[in-house]
C-alpha cells in the first residue's frame, strides 16, 4: 500500500496535505516504509491492546465494583434528575 | 500487577511527567531543527520523540486508571507547589489527579497517539513535518497540563496554551489565505469568550476572597473544603454570595466554554478551523480544544449549580439551553453542507452541544460518557475523511466523490462504523451515552428532550448522507482513488474498536434484568453502571432505561437514516434536489439559511464592518483627537512657552546669576518679615 501511496503523492497539491508551500530543492521526506511505519504500527498494537484491557478490566472483569445506589422509581427518567446531585 | 499500594501511590504521584514529557520533546524538536539542517533523520527524530512521549503518557494514563480503580483510597491525589504567596492569599500551581482526570488523561493520550501515528502518512511531504509534531506535542501538553490543573487560574493558563497552539496548527499552512484567515478567526473568537471565563474568575475570587483563609486559591478539590465547593458553601452561610451572583458568574465563565468547544453565538470558528490538517482537525474535535469546555464545567461543576450545593439555578439551565440550541442548529446546517469535513465538523458542534445540555440537565455522568464515547469515534471519523481526501487527490467536496466503499474497503467500514456510532444505531457506543443525555433531557424539561430527539434523527440522516455521497453509487471525480497506506489505516482500525464497545461501559447487568430494577415509585437496589460508578460528581446515581425516549429516539434516527437512504442511496426519492432548486420562496429560504449556516458569519461582518468598526472609529477619533491630542499638543505648546520665556535667563553671566539670587533671598526675607 506503499507503493500505491507513493504513487499517487505528486497528485496532493491542492488543499490537502503535502506537496504545497513548496518542496525546497532535495526536501528529503521521511519514508512511510520499512522500519518507521514498522514501529508506529507497532504503536498502534500498544494502542489497541491498551484500549482492550481497560475495556475489560472497567466493564467486564469484576474488579471495578458497581457502586450500589438505592433509587426510587428508576427506570422512566427520573434517576436522571439533578436532583440526584449535590456536594 | 501484585506491586503494593505504595507503588501504585507513586505511579499517580508521577503523573506531571505525562504533562513535561510532550513540551520537553516540543521544545527539544524546536532547538533541533534551530540547530540542524531538516534533514530525514531530524524529521524521523521529531517523529519519534514526538509519538514516544505521548505513547509513555498513554501508558502511565493506563496505570492511572488501574491504581484508581484498583485503590479507590489513592484518590483524589492533590500536590501542590505555591507559586507566588501574598499577606492574604496563596497562588499554586500542581496536579490534580482523581477519576475525573484519570478518564482525560487516557482519552487525550489515545486520541493524540493515533492522530501522531497517522500524522506521518499523511504529512511525510510536507517541508513542515518536524514542525507539525513539535505542535502537536506542544498542543497534547496543553491539554494534559489543563486536564491535570488543581485551580481555575492554572486549569485558565493551560487554555490559553490550548488556545495558542490551536492558532498555530490550524494556520499550520499559514501561507494561504483561508488558513491564515481561519487561525486568526478562531484566535478572536476565543479571545472573546476567555475573557468573559477570567471576568467571571476574577469576579468569583473577589466574591469568595475571605475564604481561603491563606490555603492555595481557588482549587477544583480540598480534602480539608478549602476548595470551590467549600468556599462557594462558606460564601454563601456569610451571605455575600447568593444564586444570582452565582448564576451570572457562572454565565460569564461559561463564555469561556462556549467559545472552546463552539457553542452557539460563539460557535463560528469552528468549521472554519478545517483549514488546518486534517490530523489536527481531529485531535481539536475528539480529544483537546473542544474537549476542555465541557471537561471545565464538570470539574468545576459547583460553580453552575446553586450556593447551597443543589441543581437548578441560573448557571445549569443556561448551559443546558446553550447545548440544546446548538445541538439542533448545528445538525439543521450540517445537513446541507457538502464538505467533508465542514459536515464533521458541525457534527461535532452538534454533539458538544449534546454534552452541554447533559451537564446542564444534571446528567453528569452522561455528559462526560459522550465526551468519551464522541472522543473515539469523532476522532476515526476525522481520520477516515483525511484518508478519503488523501485517496482523492486533495478533494473535499462529496458531489465529486462516491462509490469509494470499492477502492477504499478499510476507510469504508470505518467510516460506516463511525456513522452508525454517532447516529445512535442501538449497541453502538453513541447510543447509551446519547440515551442517557435525551433521557435526563426529558426529565429537566420535555421541550429539550424533544428538540434533541428531532436532532438525533438529523444526525443519522446527515451523516448518512456523508457516507452514501462518498462511499456508494459511483465515483463522479477524476482521478485513481486509493487505500491509504497502513500506517493511515491502522489508527482508524483501531479507533473503531472503541467506537463499536466503549458503549458497553455505560450499562449494567441490572439494565438487562428489568425484573431486578425498582420501577415509578418504588424504592430498592439498584447499581450505577460501569461508567458512572466511576466518573460521577457527588455520588454515583442509577442510570436506567427510559424505555418511551430510548425508542423514539431510535425511531427519529432510523427515519433520519431512511430518508438518507433513499435520496442519497437508492434515489427513490428526489427532495434534495426539489428543495436546493425549489422556486417556493419559504423553501428556498430555508435551504438557504441552512447553507448559509444561519447567516452567522454574514451578521457578524456585518457588526463589524457596519456597527463595531464606525463607532469604534468615532471613539478613535473622539479619544485622539479630544483628549489624546489637546494633553499632547497642549504639554508640547506648555513646554515651548517655558522654554521662550526662560532662554531669556539663561545667559550664562555669573553675575546675572547671582543678582537674581541675591533679588530672591531679599523678596523672601521681606515676604518672611511681613508674615511675622
Amino acid at each position: 500500500m506503499a507503493d500505491a501511496h507513493d504513487s499517487h503523492a505528486h497528485e496532493h497539491g491542492d488543499e490537502g496535505h503535502g506537496g504545497h508551500g513548496g518542496h525546497g530543492h532535495g526536501e528529503e521526506f521521511v519514508p512511510t516504509s520499512s522500519l518507521h511505519d514498522l514501529t508506529l504500527i507497532m504503536c498502534c498494537g500498544i494502542a489497541l491492546a491498551g484500549l482492550l484491557w481497560m475495556m475489560y478490566f472497567w466493564g467486564f472483569s469484576g474488579e471495578v465494583k458497581l457502586a450500589e445506589v438505592v433509587e426510587h422509581g428508576a427506570g422512566h427518567g427520573e434517576e436522571h434528575l439533578p436532583q440526584e446531585l449535590g456536594h | 500487577m501484585e506491586q503494593s499500594i505504595d507503588y501504585w501511590r507513586q505511579v499517580i504521584d508521577s503523573a506531571y511527567w505525562i504533562v513535561a514529557a510532550p513540551f520537553l520533546v516540543g521544545a527539544a524538536i524546536i532547538v533541533l531543527n534551530s540547530l540542524f539542517t531538516s534533514t530525514r533523520f531530524v524529521k524521523t527524530l521529531s517523529m519519534m520523540g514526538s509519538v514516544g512521549a505521548v505513547l509513555y503518557g498513554f501508558v502511565h494514563s493506563l496505570l492511572i486508571f488501574y491504581a484508581l480503580a484498583k485503590f479507590p483510597e489513592l484518590g483524589p491525589m492533590v500536590k501542590n507547589i505555591p507559586w507566588f504567596q501574598s499577606e492574604s492569599f496563596t497562588f499554586s500551581v500542581g496536579i490534580l489527579v482523581d477519576n475525573l482526570a484519570a478518564m482525560m488523561l487516557i482519552v487525550v493520550t489515545t486520541v493524540s497517539l493515533l492522530v501522531q501515528v497517522y500524522t506521518h502518512g499523511y504529512m511525510r511531504e510536507d517541508p513542515g513535518y518536524s514542525r507539525f509534531y513539535c505542535y502537536l506535542s506542544l498542543f497534547t501538553g496543553s491539554m494534559l497540563g489543563l486536564v491535570v490543573a488543581t485551580n481555575l487560574f492554572q486549569m485558565y493558563m493551560f487554555w490559553e496554551l490550548v488556545g495558542v497552539c490551536s492558532y498555530f496548527l490550524i494556520g499550520f499552512w499559514f501561507y494561504k489565505r483561508s488558513a491564515a484567515e481561519a487561525c486568526l478567526k478562531a484566535f478572536v473568537v476565543n479571545r472573546i469568550g476567555d475573557f468573559g471565563f477570567l471576568v467571571g474568575i476574577l469576579w468569583f475570587f473577589a466574591v469568595t476572597y475571605n475564604f481561603w483563609l491563606g490555603h492555595p486559591v481557588l482549587q477544583f478539590f480540598d480534602r480539608g473544603g478549602y476548595d470551590l465547593a467549600g468556599a462557594i458553601d462558606k460564601a454563601y452561610q456569610a451571605h455575600v454570595l447568593d444564586a444570582t451572583t452565582l448564576g451570572w458568574i457562572s454565565m460569564l465563565m461559561f463564555m469561556g466554554p462556549m467559545a472552546k468547544s463552539a457553542q452557539f453565538i460563539l460557535h463560528v470558528w469552528l468549521p472554519d478551523a478545517m483549514e488546518g490538517p486534517t490530523p489536527i482537525s481531529a485531535l481539536i474535535h475528539a480529544a483537546t480544544m473542544v474537549a476542555a469546555g465541557v471537561y471545565l464545567v464538570a470539574r468545576a461543576y459547583p460553580i453552575w449549580l446553586l450556593p447551597d450545593g443543589s441543581p437548578g439555578g441560573m448557571g445549569l439551565t443556561f448551559v443546558a439551553w446553550i447545548g440544546t440550541i446548538t445541538a439542533f442548529m448545528a445538525a439543521t446546517i450540517a445537513m446541507s453542507q457538502y464538505d467533508i469535513k465542514r459536515v464533521l465538523a458541525w457534527s461535532t458542534v452538534s454533539q458538544l452541544g449534546y454534552m452541554f445540555a447533559g451537564l446542564g440537565a444534571g446528567a453528569f455522568t452522561g455528559g462526560l460518557f459522550h465526551l468519551f464515547n464522541h472522543a473515539f469515534f469523532k476522532a476515526m471519523l476525522f481520520l477516515c475523511s483525511g484518508a478519503v481526501i488523501h485517496g482523492v487527490a486533495g478533494e473535499q467536496d462529496i458531489r465529486k466523490m462516491g462509490g469509494l466503499w470499492k477502492t477504499m474497503p478499510i476507510t469504508g467500514w470505518c467510516f460506516l462504523i463511525g456513522c452508525m456510532s454517532i447516529s445512535g444505531f442501538p449497541g453502538m457506543s453513541g447510543f447509551f451515552s446519547k440515551d442517557e443525555i435525551i433521557g435526563s433531557a426529558f426529565a429537566f424539561d420535555e421541550r429539550m428532550g424533544a428538540v434533541l430527539i428531532l436532532t438525533a434523527g438529523m444526525t443519522a440522516f446527515y451523516m448518512f448522507r456523508l457516507f452514501f455521497m462518498t462511499f456508494t453509487g459511483a465515483y463522479r471525480g477524476e482521478g485513481h482513488p486509493h487505500e491509504s497506506p497502513l500506517v493511515m489505516t491502522a489508527p482508524l482500525m483501531v479507533l473503531a474498536v472503541p467506537s463499536i464497545i466503549s458503549g458497553l461501559l455505560g450499562t449494567n447487568p441490572q439494565q438487562w434484568n428489568l425484573s431486578a430494577i425498582p420501577f415509578n415509585g418504588e424504592t430498592g437496589k439498584a447499581f450505577a453502571n460501569a461508567f458512572g460508578s466511576f466518573v460521577y460528581f457527588g455520588k454515583p446515581h442509577f442510570e436506567g432505561i427510559n424505555g418511551v425516549v430510548m425508542l423514539s429516539s431510535i425511531a427519529f434516527a432510523a427515519v433520519g437514516f431512511a430518508v438518507a437512504a433513499l435520496i442519497y442511496q437508492t434515489g427513490a426519492l428526489t427532495w434534495n434536489k426539489s428543495i436546493a432548486e425549489s422556486k417556493n420562496p419559504l423553501v428556498s429560504a430555508l435551504y438557504n439559511f441552512s447553507y448559509n449556516k444561519w447567516y452567522f458569519d454574514d451578521l457578524y461582518l456585518f457588526m463589524a464592518n457596519r456597527v463595531f468598526l464606525p463607532a469604534f472609529n468615532k471613539i478613535w477619533n473622539l479619544v485622539d483627537m479630544l483628549i489624546v491630542d489637546y494633553i499632547v499638543n497642549g504639554a508640547s505648546i506648555v513646554t515651548a512657552g517655558m522654554g521662550e520665556a526662560l532662554r531669556y535667563v539663561q545667559n550664562g553671566r555669573g553675575q546675572y546669576y547671582a543678582l537674581v539670587i541675591f533679588a530672591w533671598v531679599a523678596g523672601l526675607t521681606v515676604l518672611v518679615y511681613f508674615l511675622r
